[in-house]
């Protein structure tokens, strides 16, 4: 359907909670301030990782659900270096897949999308 | 001459490092610099198009930009625009606001309200032809921009609102059209006869109906003179009525005038063969449907229509064939109509000019017809009392005793009540105790009048006895002598008013009113 020239908003729920996730990752790593285009920057290169992440994970299933080796295979391909620099990366990512949880809070609690 | 000034290619070389860069480096770059930007924004305004929509987004730069093996621009999918600043001194010379933010802020800021999830739900576009208003729907009044406020000349404000446009499909556009052509051009054909089978049963065209109601009611002005193009016209408007999916009530206000104009109206057609009688009629009908259905919806339609039959027909300047039109629309409301307004105004006219000789011969029909519709739904409402006698016994010259048998002697109370009976009626005592018998009763047949009201006495005399031999317990005789006598005031006065019908119907029509007289009731004219 056509807009009829209205303007389009994107989805500012995803992008903020996106620069709130990277806010975090930068207050870990221990920056305590940026520019706002680098920190939209930073968000966007973010979402469009996780995005590409899940879409390779998606074509290596070939089943309604990823599992935990579907995103190794996703990181191999996405040639992420940190992922495999050590003898133990892929059990410390299966580690941290079944313990996500515990370790690592958001900053703010996200509730589900409503519906009608 | 490249729209990008090499003033610019230098700011951008400035920007990543490159300090000197010469003008005719600059020069050159720069419409090679525009080949590229028209290039990745007409890819861009693809992208658009194929998302249906029509405006750009940073999602359709970012399209083209991978189309082109390129790297995306990243930080542009915020909602905030990026700020352009004028430089302090130059004027021509902007900068990006770009703000230091505080990781801390950003973290401890509250999240935005999430979003609905994508899903299906239903409301209510219209309910009875209104919009009702919810935030589904868009607001009935015009937007602020679009609404003008103007000044009286008293210096009052005046809120101007500007039409809104009313859309319709391009198929049901078609459809009106086709309908339409073939109402005016084609009236009589079979192609019609299937476009009004469809306008009586689809479903879908209550969009059309306003435009339907403009078109009857311009197009009845239009063509007074054309017989056939009103009929199909009329037929239209039947169609309409007769489809249970639209809403025509709405509509009314505008569909009575030129229904009414056809069965009022001083000349229709423009030969004088045109049978514009039978349009007449079939308006008449068609207004008696109206009433009928909506009469209870709104309260003023049928005395607006019966005010406006009333005027034509008591105005003795109208032509006759407006009489005949507000007669045939009287008569078509109901014979209590008729009773009420036709029969206490008619009046003997010698029409002397041949050429009115038809049409009051046509006034004439209406007016019998009328009148003996009112008489045989009279004569129906009584018809038990015409039945035909089961035991005549004579005694003596012109009088006969009608018996009626398997009715009970009369109790006290009818004796009481005889003293209330009209002194009209011819009672036969049969000399033992001066006591009424009820199955015995004399009635003077030497005038149909005479006969008729002596009859209409059984009925109040019988209708007295049930009362009577209904005795309720805890009730004086008093209050049933109060009720009875009430009840046969009121059955006595009905009986009056029907014999009087008859006679005064009889009376001006003769034996032309008898062929509506059913015929188990007509012996009472012998």
């Amino acid at each position: 359907m056509t807009n009829d020239g209205a303007r389009f908003v994107p989805d500012d729920f995803g992008h903020a909670a996106a620069r709130l996730a990277v806010a975090q990752l930068c207050d870990a790593t221990e920056f305590h301030g940026a520019t706002a285009s680098a920190l939209d920057a930073f968000a966007d290169v973010a979402v469009r990782d996780l995005l590409d992440l899940g879409r390779i994970a998606e074509s290596h299933a070939d089943r309604t659900q990823c599992t935990v080796f579907d995103t190794i295979r996703s990181m191999e391909d996405l040639e992420a270096p940190r992922a495999f620099a050590s003898a133990g990366g892929i059990r410390e990512i299966i580690n941290f897949f079944e313990s996500a949880a515990d370790k690592i809070s958001f900053a703010q609690p996200i509730s589900n999308f409503w519906v009608v | 001459m490249s729209f990008v000034p090499k003033e610019t290619i230098e700011v951008i070389a400035q920007s990543i490092g490159i300090t000197n860069l010469s003008s005719d480096v600059a020069l050159s770059l720069a419409p090679d610099l525009e080949y590229r930007i028209r290039e990745i924004m007409q890819e861009s305004v693809k992208c658009m198009r194929h998302s249906k929509r029509t405006f750009l987004t940073t999602e359709d730069v970012d399209t083209a930009l991978a189309l082109r093996n390129l790297e995306p621009i990243y930080g542009f999918t915020s909602n905030d625009p990026p700020r352009f600043k004028r430089a302090a001194g130059h004027k021509d010379l902007f900068y990006i606001d770009d703000k230091d933010v505080d990781i801390k802020d950003i973290v401890e800021a509250p999240l935005p309200k999430a979003p609905l999830d994508t899903s299906i739900t239903s409301h209510w576009l219209a309910i009875e032809g209104v919009q009702p208003a919810i935030p589904e729907n868009a607001p009935v009044e015009a937007p602020s921009e679009i609404r003008k406020s103007e000044f009286k000349e008293d210096g009052l404000p005046v809120d101007v609102k500007l039409p809104v446009k009313h859309l319709i499909t391009r198929e049901l556009q078609l459809y009106y059209e086709k309908i339409t052509d073939l109402t005016l051009k084609k009236p009589g054909s079979i192609p019609f006869r299937r476009a009004l089978v469809s306008l009586s049963a689809d479903s879908g065209l209550h969009p059309l109906v306003p435009y339907f109601t403009f078109f009857v009611a311009d197009e009845v002005a239009r063509n007074l003179n054309n017989l056939a193009v009103l009929f199909a016209l009329m037929r239209l408007v039947r169609s309409l009525l007769q489809n249970s999916q639209i809403h025509i009530e709405l509509y009314l206000h505008q569909l009575m005038p030129p229904i009414i104009t056809c069965i009022v109206a001083k000349r229709i057609g423009n030969r004088l063969s045109d049978e514009h009688w039978e349009l007449r009629n079939f308006s008449a009908n068609l207004v008696t449907s109206i009433c009928q259905r909506f009469g209870h919806i709104y309260h003023n339609l049928q005395p607006r229509v019966m005010k406006t039959f009333l005027h034509s027909f008591l105005d003795p300047t109208k032509a006759l064939p407006q009489h005949y039109g507000a007669i045939k629309g009287i008569e078509a409301l109901g014979s209590r109509l008729i009773r009420l307004l036709i029969l206490p105004n008619l009046e003997p006219e010698k029409q002397e000019n041949e050429m009115k000789r038809h049409e009051a011969w046509q006034v004439y029909g209406a007016l019998l017809g009328a009148a003996g519709q009112c008489v045989h739904e009279k004569v129906k409402t009584f018809g038990n009392l015409f039945s035909p006698p089961t035991q005549v016994t004579s005694r003596g010259s012109g009088k006969s005793v009608i018996a009626m048998p398997g009715k009970r002697k009369a109790s006290t109370v009818n004796l009481m009540q005889q003293q209330q009976l009209p002194p009209m009626k011819k009672l036969v005592t049969d000399g033992t105790g001066g006591a009424v018998p009820m199955n015995s009763m004399s009635v003077d047949m030497q005038g149909s009048t005479g006969g008729y009201s002596s009859m209409m006495g059984v009925s109040s005399m019988s209708m007295a006895r049930q009362i009577s031999n209904d005795n309720v317990p805890g009730r004086d005789i008093g209050d049933q002598q109060r009720k009875v006598s009430s009840t046969l005031a009121q059955a006595w006065k009905d009986d009056i008013d029907a014999g009087n019908l008859v006679s005064s119907v009889v009376e001006l029509f003769g034996e032309s009113v008898l062929p509506f007289v059913p015929n188990p009731e007509a012996y009472m004219f012998l």
